[in-house]
């Protein structure tokens, strides 16, 4: 690669490695493996970026590799008994953190536990929707499918969710 | 709970985010010596290709008779130029729904059928352990459910390695010519109606070597191999190399036998 596209792919890297990394979080709910994701994906960007470089949806191109290889990553079957092994716990720690009251505490375990608990591409999409705040044909565009497909998934995804946390404030209050 | 409030979760989850272990020095390295090793391996691939075709042409100069285009099986090595974004060509259908049941019991058939084909085709494996099928886990299937995978380990040579079967229903955006391409890809060809695509992943140790049949039904089989027991025991003991062929690979992609 040339110095100059070097400097710019650093510059990319640099300023997305964070939030490439917050997603991959969201996604896959351990912090060790979203880092090795989005390593993953800046190295797959890396090997496209003279043709990519330039391209006005370079972010949300990002984005796609990192969905398509956090997907790769969930079929390999020792991944998934690792994550499954992150079991739901039966208490909400309710300690407090700095700056943390216990009703942030609540929501935070409760809705990321309970989007760990949705198939992967409901998850991905309730991800690019609500914390990218994509449109929902940027969020088709990530996701390579039409925005009905987006809107579908996005409406079976919150139903999902709200089942999944109520289960959840279920089990911790029973 | 509201939109809001699911922005709101979703805020929250990251809160606490540990301290970003990134060096951008590091990455690029990293990158580079990955790409140095993948021409590496495609200079490698030429020569082979330039004693194959040696090999085909010499008879061929001298007279002999070729088996028709048609019949010949896909090749393996049709391109060596930088990849680029391919357009799908397989029309978008309406995938079809399958049941829990109805992809539990297609996988059963699937499973059969694998345990004669792996052998048949890996010849040089031994010690072939059969995964169950499932998608998120082994053996879960839900409706709607729109793949179904099983891996398979083996051993050749005294070291283990895995393949990977993935089958996907008909009409799935994803994969497609176009999102498997978005990277690096390297054309097969066609076998019957259907678009094949090969691509390799390297990361650090780990190599993953995949071909995609993209069915002229729209329904799609995924055939990867590892460089090592993907389903073993972790940590993963990684080998230099891997000793299943793209050619096996497109036998076992192209089988009518499997597929969803």
């Amino acid at each position: 690669m040339r110095q100059p596209d070097e400097e710019s792919f650093r510059r990319f890297a640099v300023e997305h490695a964070a939030r490439l990394r917050r997603s991959a979080y969201l996604c896959c709910g351990d912090w060790h493996l979203a880092e090795d994701l989005m390593q993953a994906t800046m190295i797959k960007i890396y090997r496209a970026w003279s043709r990519v470089q330039k391209d006005d949806s370079l972010v949300n191109y990002s984005r796609t590799v990192l969905l398509r290889t956090w997907l790769d990553e969930k079929r390999r079957p020792w991944r998934r008994s690792e994550q499954s092994s992150a079991a739901v716990p039966e208490q909400v720690d309710e300690a407090p953190g700095p700056a943390d009251s216990p009703d942030r505490l609540w929501a935070r375990e409760l809705v990321h536990k309970g989007l760990l608990r949705l198939p992967p591409r409901q998850r991905a999409v309730l991800v690019l929707r609500y914390f990218d705040d994509l449109s929902v044909a940027e969020t088709a565009e990530v996701m390579g499918c039409s925005e009905g497909t987006v809107k579908s998934q996005t409406a079976r995804g919150l139903d999902a969710l709200r089942a999944s946390v109520s289960r959840l404030v279920g089990r911790v209050a029973s | 709970m509201s939109e809001e409030d699911v922005r709101g979760g979703l805020r929250d989850a990251v809160a606490d985010e540990p301290p970003l272990d990134f060096d951008a020095d590091v990455l690029v390295a990293t990158a580079r010596h990955q790409v140095g090793r993948r021409r590496a391996l495609i200079g490698v691939g030429v020569a082979t290709v330039a004693v194959a075709v040696a090999a085909v042409a010499l008879p061929a100069v001298f007279g002999r008779g070729q088996a028709p285009v048609a019949d010949r099986p896909a090749s393996t090595a049709t391109t060596t130029s930088p990849p680029t974004r391919v357009p799908s060509t397989v029309s978008p259908e309406t995938p079809y729904r399958y049941t829990a049941d109805e992809l539990r019991r297609r996988s059963q058939q699937m499973a059969s059928h694998l345990r004669r084909a792996v052998p048949t085709v890996v010849r040089e494996g031994w010690g072939f352990d059969f995964g169950e099928f499932g998608g998120e886990a082994a053996g879960h299937f839900y409706d709607g459910q729109n793949y179904v995978n099983a891996p398979v380990g083996f051993t050749i040579d005294g070291s283990r390695y895995s393949i990977f079967v993935t089958t996907w229903v008909s009409g799935v955006a994803d994969p497609s010519p176009a999102t498997v391409c978005a990277v690096a890809c390297k054309q097969l060809g066609e076998k019957d109606g259907g678009q094949l695509v090969s691509t390799t992943d390297n990361l650090e140790a780990q190599t993953i070597r995949t071909v995609y049949h993209f069915r002229k039904n729209g329904s799609v089989v995924q055939i990867s191999v590892y460089n090592y027991d993907m389903a073993g025991e972790p940590p993963p003991v990684y080998m230099p190399t891997i000793p299943v062929t793209l050619d096996q690979l497109t036998t076992l992609a192209t089988d009518p036998e499997l597929g969803l």
